[in-house]
């Protein structure tokens, strides 16, 4: 376990600490990360994919100094290793064209609107990480206690 | 011609002789009658009225063969032919009660003692006579060399002077038109009995008689044809004032002012004037007593119109006035609007942040406190270690991400797991001397404990985090309430730097790819409209971001200087964005001016606004730009305004 790497990117430290704390229950089958800018992501993914982990979710702010949220996920979305990273925007700033520009390439697989609740974000959050874990894990029992159950065991059962 | 009776009563004819020979001078003027008697008078007077005669002055001895003079005189008053009759009594011996009597009933006019002075007698029936005339004989004028020549003489002008009067001043007589009508006629008239060369002229369509600016030396007397009144403007074309018909005068201003033309004036179509020089002017006035009260009165009615005409366009251009500067301030006032829902969106997105993340945090403490309060610790000695990490997580900046994964990667192999690894590294045991201390001895018990100790750190992160989000958002509302409040209209003192600040907090959020540099020199307070000045301070900003397209280097500088005028504050703007080109420098300031695409702020009228605000503080604003370096706008404002 923790070959996946769900990561949350924000300027706002106060925002990660919310969103570490809401989907902490998964730490103990997933590595959660933080990164304060889009520049820091970059590394901090290459180097877990040195290591041979998996950039599984991506929760990320689209308005940010330097680099825009929406503009990462074009480029996760570019790269083969990231393709299937399943990507939702945690934002209260991404305009309609950039919306557009998230969904049409940049794969955009969910967008959260800020505030948010704890609840809806980490049922969005299960949601996505179980289709990864569908898509791409053989091990689908061991993920039974965190995700969502009832796919799972159904994704099981066909495989016989 | 009417005569003028002296008639003399008194029952010696020697009196008659005495009085005839003392009034021998007026002989050539006035007839002279003798009575003896009151009975012989009345029939003197009785044929006054059919002869064309009149009794001017009674001479009488108070007693008479008959009766009493006072008697005759009462009646001579009761008679409408003889009722202003001047009366005079001759008397010997004054009775005061007899004298009373003359006086009250029969409205005597002199009493004069027997024996009389030839010479004062003379005086006073000329008085006497003078004073009859003047009021019963409409030619007074022609008594002049027998009777009182001063009194006439002024009677002459008084009357003269009292009938220009009425003429000129009596307007509602007749209408304009049919004075000037009259008044041209007389100038024809006169023109014909005196001919005078170059008088009557025809002028076709154009013809310039007066050119603004320019002596004038003539008076035209349009009778018929229309003229043209014109006057420069400032931009140096030429506005019709007026135009006039018939009668009109032109040249009247500088004739009357001894100036140079008021109007340039011509001829709007084919015209008969009749052409003056002030010489000819004068003759005319000299020869004919009726022109000059007639030429005062279509003067005076000339000048009336046009100021009557001056008064209602004034009116018409404070209306004017008035629609336009409510236009103009409903334009402005959309530009603030539009500028202001554009930054309240901003504002709200940069809201959104903090208060998320209070609300997180709030829900996880209540969540969290109860079980810290009241759940038996399960690691008991690790509660001075608790409340240690509780307290330095409420109080001190957290690690950053970047720092966190450093040490995780230093301890994951020691701890196996990475989760583990990370929420130790946040507690800070990570460090070899606390590890050492506290977590090494655990063993198996590692995992519990740092479960335990979690959600003290927790608590103290959301803690401090609440406050300090607390605090950004009591930022933007404070610079919010700033901004909206110096909306108000009135004249304050205050410290520009934080107009400029709470601008640029209200724009954060669009800041957010900008270095700020902020190049503040020492200022006084400065009186102005603290939202107008505001209103600037906003335009300049998000010019500066519109310019740079979202990203870059605005420098704001600000220093106090020594003016002509006084101490004047300098704010400049700077922004590393394309520039202006020179051509355009002037343009942008126009109303309506845009390079901005859609979606920007304002309605692109921001710096026509921003001009009319600094001039309203008599500051000035100005642009340097070079093209593909930068972009700097000035704005000077006084520090103490002059504000109408």
């Amino acid at each position: 376990m923790e070959d996946y790497i769900v990561l949350c990117i924000d300027d706002e430290r106060e925002i990660l600490d919310a969103v570490l704390q809401d989907i902490d229950s998964l730490s103990s089958h997933f590595i959660l990360e933080a990164a304060e800018s889009v520049a820091e992501a970059r590394e901090l993914v290459e180097e877990y994919s040195l290591a041979g982990k998996k950039l599984a979710l991506v929760l990320c702010d689209h308005l940010m100094p330097e680099e825009k949220g929406v503009d990462y996920l074009v480029e996760l979305n570019q790269n083969d290793e990231t393709r299937n990273t399943r990507k939702v925007l945690l934002t209260g700033q991404a305009g309609l064209e950039q919306t557009v520009d998230a969904v049409n390439r940049g794969g955009l697989d969910y967008y959260i609107a800020k505030p948010w609740d704890s609840e809806s974000l980490m049922q969005v959050v299960i949601d996505q990480l179980t289709t990864y874990i569908l898509r791409n894990e053989e091990n689908l029992m061991d993920y039974i206690s965190v995700l969502d159950q009832e796919r799972l065991l159904n994704a099981i059962h066909e495989s016989g | 011609m009417k005569k003028y009776v002296i008639l003399c009563i008194d029952a010696n004819p020697g009196v008659h002789r005495e009085l005839q020979r003392d009034l021998h001078r007026l002989k050539a003027f006035f007839e002279f009658e003798s009575a003896t008697s009151i009975a012989q008078a009345r029939t003197i007077c009785s044929g006054f009225p059919g002869e064309d005669r009149e009794l001017c002055l009674v001479l009488s001895d108070s007693l008479l063969p008959d009766g009493l003079a006072v008697d005759y005189f009462v009646e001579l008053t009761e008679c409408e032919s003889t009722h202003d009759a001047r009366k005079m009594l001759l008397t010997a011996n004054t009775n005061a009660e007899e004298l009373i009597s003359a006086v009250n009933e029969s409205r005597l006019d002199f009493v004069m003692a027997k024996p009389w002075n030839s010479e004062e007698l003379l005086a006073t029936a000329v008085d006497q006579i003078t004073t009859y005339i003047i009021s019963h004989e409409p030619s007074f004028i022609q008594f002049c060399s027998v009777l009182d020549a001063s009194r006439i003489t002024k009677a002459y002008v008084d009357k003269r002077i009292s009938s220009y009067t009425s003429s000129v001043l009596d307007f509602s007589a007749e209408s304009g038109q049919q004075i000037r009508e009259k008044l041209i006629q007389k100038l024809y008239d006169h023109f014909e009995t005196v001919p005078e060369e170059d008088v009557f002229r025809h002028y076709s369509q154009n013809h310039t008689m007066t050119v603004e600016g320019q002596t004038n030396d003539f008076l035209w007397f349009v009778a018929h044809g229309e003229v043209i009144h014109e006057k420069r403007t400032p931009q140096g074309t030429n506005r019709i004032v007026m135009r006039e018909g018939d009668g009109a005068l032109v040249g009247m201003m500088s004739l009357i002012g001894q100036d140079k033309s008021y109007f340039t004036s011509y001829t709007a179509g084919k015209a008969g004037v009749i052409k003056l020089n002030k010489q000819q002017l004068n003759r005319v006035i000299e020869r004919d007593s009726e022109f000059l009260p007639l030429f005062t009165n279509v003067l005076m009615r000339n000048l009336n119109k046009r100021l009557k005409q001056s008064y209602e366009t004034e009116l018409k251009l404070a209306d004017t006035l008035e629609y336009l500067e409510a236009a103009q301030s409903k334009l402005v006032e959309s530009e603030k609007m539009a500028m202001l829902g554009q930054l309240v969106a901003g504002v709200a997105h940069e809201l959104n942040n903090p208060v998320s993340a209070i609300l997180r945090g709030t829900e996880y403490l209540k969540n969290q406190v109860p079980g810290l309060i009241f759940e038996q610790p399960k690691h008991a000695n690790l509660k001075p270690l608790a409340s240690q990490i509780l307290d330095a997580a409420t109080h001190l900046p957290p690690l950053s991400t970047s720092e966190i994964r450093k040490r995780v990667r230093q301890i994951s192999d020691v701890v196996g797991s990475h989760g583990l690894a990370r929420k130790i590294v946040e507690l800070q045991l990570d460090e070899p001397r606390l590890f050492k201390r506290y977590l090494a001895p655990l063993g198996e018990n590692l995992k519990s404990a740092v479960d335990y100790l979690e959600p003290f750190f927790h608590t103290g992160t959301f803690l401090r985090n609440t406050e300090v989000c607390s605090e950004r958002i009591s930022g933007l509302v404070k610079s919010l309430k700033n901004y909206s409040r110096q909306d108000q209209q009135e004249l304050l003192r205050v410290d520009l730097h934080e107009g400029l600040e709470d601008t640029l907090m209200i724009f954060s959020n669009r800041l957010k790819d900008y270095e700020v540099i902020r190049n503040y020199g020492e200022l006084p307070k400065v009186e102005c409209y603290p939202g107008e000045v505001n209103q600037i301070w906003t335009n300049m900003i998000s010019n500066a971001i519109d310019a740079t397209d979202g990203k870059g280097r605005i420098i704001i500088s600000t220093k106090l200087m020594e003016s002509a005028v006084g101490e004047v504050v300098e704010v400049t703007f700077e922004d590393n964005g394309p520039g202006i080109p020179k051509a355009l420098q002037q343009k942008i300031f126009e109303l309506n001016f845009t390079t901005k695409r859609e979606g920007h702020f304002g309605l692109g009228i921001g710096l026509a606004v921003c001009q009319q605000i600094v001039n309203r503080h008599h500051g000035r604003l100005s642009v340097k730009s070079e093209t593909g370096k930068f972009t700097r706008f000035i704005v000077e404002l006084p520090v103490e305004t002059i504000i109408e």
